[in-house]
């Protein structure tokens, strides 16, 4: 799980073009929307590519999207319980 | 109606400039993505939207940035008596083909909706809109070259004909080789360089 | 007082090659949205409204060469060719100018399996747009408005306002857009594409259909006193800008709520027949509508979308339903919301649900789009 949350981190950072953010800045418990590192919806669109692309795992409703993605722990709990690739 | 430019900026891959002197050099680099980002630090700002941003809008918003700067719409306008008027050649063509790379291969298909927003090059004037808060007339124009006669008619029609007191005009070209943006603070009142065809083509040649 | 008013026109869309063949079709209340499997090189089926290209071309290659051109050249082409025919205007004249509406014109092109054998500079809009206008022989450098989805009305106010200035007595105002595999994974990446044929307005509508076509309307300028009968007139319109989010609509609605402000400065809200909104289905832009029509005091005005007879056409959008919403007006007949079953936003919006007549003689139509803009303009009916 170690491993997971650091590589997702990373992945965040480049995928969503998080200039200045270091993963150590994330806390795993902090929201990853609204205050916290300020996403918005496109954003949560393309973590949804982020999760078929590098994970293997189709969202089929977008809706969920905001739960899983709540924060860095609720986002690598979604990916081990349901990683195909 | 006397319309005037009451400021212009030029920025290149190598330097920014104000009214025709030089206000800051860039260094050379390897990328034009990474010529824009020195150009960024190099100015001082702090604005973390722009590394969402593709190449155009990047251009569009230090053109901005650094025109609206020391002028009474700086920092935000909070009004529609602001219109934006851009131009360029190739329209959102950069962003369209790094979208297109994410399509082309049936198996490794991911189309990606941070580069899909990009490529419209109108979205460059929302970029600019929400940054300095403009709700005015806003209008993206395509043409070959720079096309003084249009651009003029145009504007010159928008102050005109509706509530705009300012307009922020000029063209915002960015593509594979090279970028360059010409942005213009048009107003009406009398200053040195009259709002005229003769007097954009002189200004657009000479940046 | 001078006025700017339209003397021809011509609607391309999946329900007909001519406006009569498309204004027949949704006065039967007719949908040209069909279910497309393997098209485009799409993984997945969607709901798209798309243009019988085969028979295009086959109308095409009588006055011209088919394969000098690309999908889009032909398409707005023909379109341009249609609107002149039987009239008597020179399209060739140095007074006449043409503003191209598109979002994305030849950009199939950028795919290596589609590239014709074109010149790679034939993927810029300018050059869609040179061919365009010399095929017409037209002696000015063409216009060309690429603004999202308001590109249409954006294009129709800048030909008014080019039209008053004098400097020309005629403007071609076209536009269009071809579907492709770039545009349609586009909108599937934003999970903006409903599976279903679009349901504007309503309580279970969940995403927009997406359409391709292709619109011209000519445009002169006269004096209003000597127009001739059923003339439709672009009486006002304004573009204004959300300041707010680059694809999301504003919560306020505020870039609408201006246009639409600045477009009835001097109108009289009882001589507005009906609105013809955006309604492109999806959650956001339809609620964003609702929010601006309230604010504008416009609530009880009938309103519809056309979305649900031919999709979202994106940059032929704004003319083609301006085109239609003329042809209300001159027939004084609503034309009703196609796909709209129970109201499903936050305000009391009064959506056309039937075809009925009116007497009223303006109408106003909207559009908004990726980028926070957002355009309204307003038609007259005289005489």
């Amino acid at each position: 799980m170690e491993a997971l949350i650091s590589e997702l981190k990373e992945e965040i950072i480049k995928v969503l073009n998080l200039e200045g953010v270091k993963p150590e800045d994330i806390d795993n418990d902090a929201p990853l929307f609204g205050d916290g590192l300020g996403l918005d919806s496109i954003d949560a669109l393309e973590l949804i590519v982020l999760l078929e692309k590098n994970y293997g795992i189709k969202l089929e409703d977008p809706g969920k999207g905001r739960e899983i993605f709540g924060s860095i722990n609720t986002f690598a709990k979604y990916i081990s319980e349901n990683q195909k690739k | 109606m006397e319309l005037s430019i009451q400021k212009y900026c030029t920025i290149l891959p190598l330097e920014v400039g104000i009214n025709g002197h030089r206000l800051i050099d860039v260094e050379v680099q390897e990328s034009l993505e990474k010529s824009l980002v020195q150009t960024y630090r190099n100015l001082g700002l702090e604005y973390l939207k722009f590394f969402k941003m593709d190449n155009l809008p990047k251009l569009a918003t230090l053109a901005a940035e650094c025109l609206l700067k020391d002028t009474e719409l700086y920092p935000k306008t909070d009004n529609d008596n602001v219109a934006v008027v851009l131009s360029n050649a190739s329209s959102s063509l950069v962003a369209d083909a790094k979208y297109q790379q994410t399509i082309n291969d049936p198996g490794n298909y991911f189309p990606s909706p941070s580069l899909f927003v990009y490529t419209l090059p109108n979205i460059t004037i929302g970029e600019i809109c929400i940054k300095h808060k403009i709700y005015g007339e806003n209008i993206f124009l395509v043409s070959q070259s720079f096309n003084a006669e249009t651009l003029h008619l145009h504007v010159n029609e928008l102050f005109e004909k509706t509530n705009t007191r300012f307009c922020i005009t000029g063209w915002v070209e960015c593509n594979e080789t090279t970028y360059e943006a010409f942005l213009m603070l048009v107003v009406n009142e009398k200053s040195d360089n009259i709002f005229d065809i003769k007097t954009l083509e002189h200004l657009y040649k000479n940046k | 007082m001078k006025v700017v008013y339209k003397i021809a026109d011509n609607i391309i869309s999946s329900l007909g090659f001519t406006t009569a063949e498309n204004m027949a079709a949704i006065n039967l209340g007719q949908s040209g949205i069909a279910l497309h499997e393997n098209k485009f090189g799409i993984p997945e089926p969607f709901q798209a409204s798309v243009i019988d290209f085969a028979k295009l071309n086959a109308k095409f290659c009588l006055f011209a060469k088919l394969n000098q051109y690309t999908d889009f050249e032909r398409l707005v082409i023909s379109s341009v060719n249609e609107a002149v025919t039987n009239t008597d205007i020179d399209l060739s004249s140095s007074e006449t100018l043409f503003v191209l509406s598109t979002t994305k014109g030849n950009v199939s092109l950028l795919d290596p399996k589609l590239s014709q054998g074109f010149d790679s500079d034939r993927v810029n809009l300018w050059a869609a747009a040179n061919e365009i206008a010399t095929f017409f022989k037209n002696p000015n450098t063409p216009v060309i408005v690429s603004q999202a989805c308001i590109s249409g009305i954006s294009a129709l106010l800048a030909a008014k306002m080019y039209l008053e200035s004098g400097k020309y007595k005629r403007v071609v105002v076209t536009g269009g857009d071809v579907l492709s595999k770039f545009i349609v994974s586009g909108f599937q990446s934003f999970k903006a594409l409903s599976p279903n044929r679009c349901k504007p307005f309503d309580s279970l509508r969940d995403g927009l259909t997406l359409g391709e076509g292709a619109a011209t309307i000519i445009l002169s300028i006269a004096d209003e006193n000597s127009l001739p009968a059923n003339s439709i007139v672009i009486k006002a319109g304004a573009t204004s800008n959300d300041a707010n989010h680059i694809s999301g609509p504003s919560r306020t609605a505020e870039g609408l709520y201006r246009a639409i402000m600045h477009t009835l400065k001097d109108v009289e809200i009882q001589n507005i027949a009906f609105i013809s909104a955006h309604g492109t289905a999806t959650l956001y832009n339809d609620e964003m509508e609702a929010i601006a029509i309230s604010r504008a005091g416009l609530e009880p005005i009938p309103v519809n979308s056309l979305k649900g007879y031919i999709g979202h056409t994106l940059g032929a959008a704004g003319l083609i339903e301006t085109i239609i919403c003329s042809h209300s007006l001159l027939n004084a007949q609503l034309i009703k919301t196609l796909g709209f079953s129970n109201l499903g936003v936050s305000k009391n919006l009064n959506v056309i649900t039937k075809t009925s007549g009116f007497k009223a003689t303006e109408c106003l139509k909207t559009a908004s789009g990726f980028g926070g803009c957002n355009a309204a303009v307003l038609l007259k009916k005289y005489n």
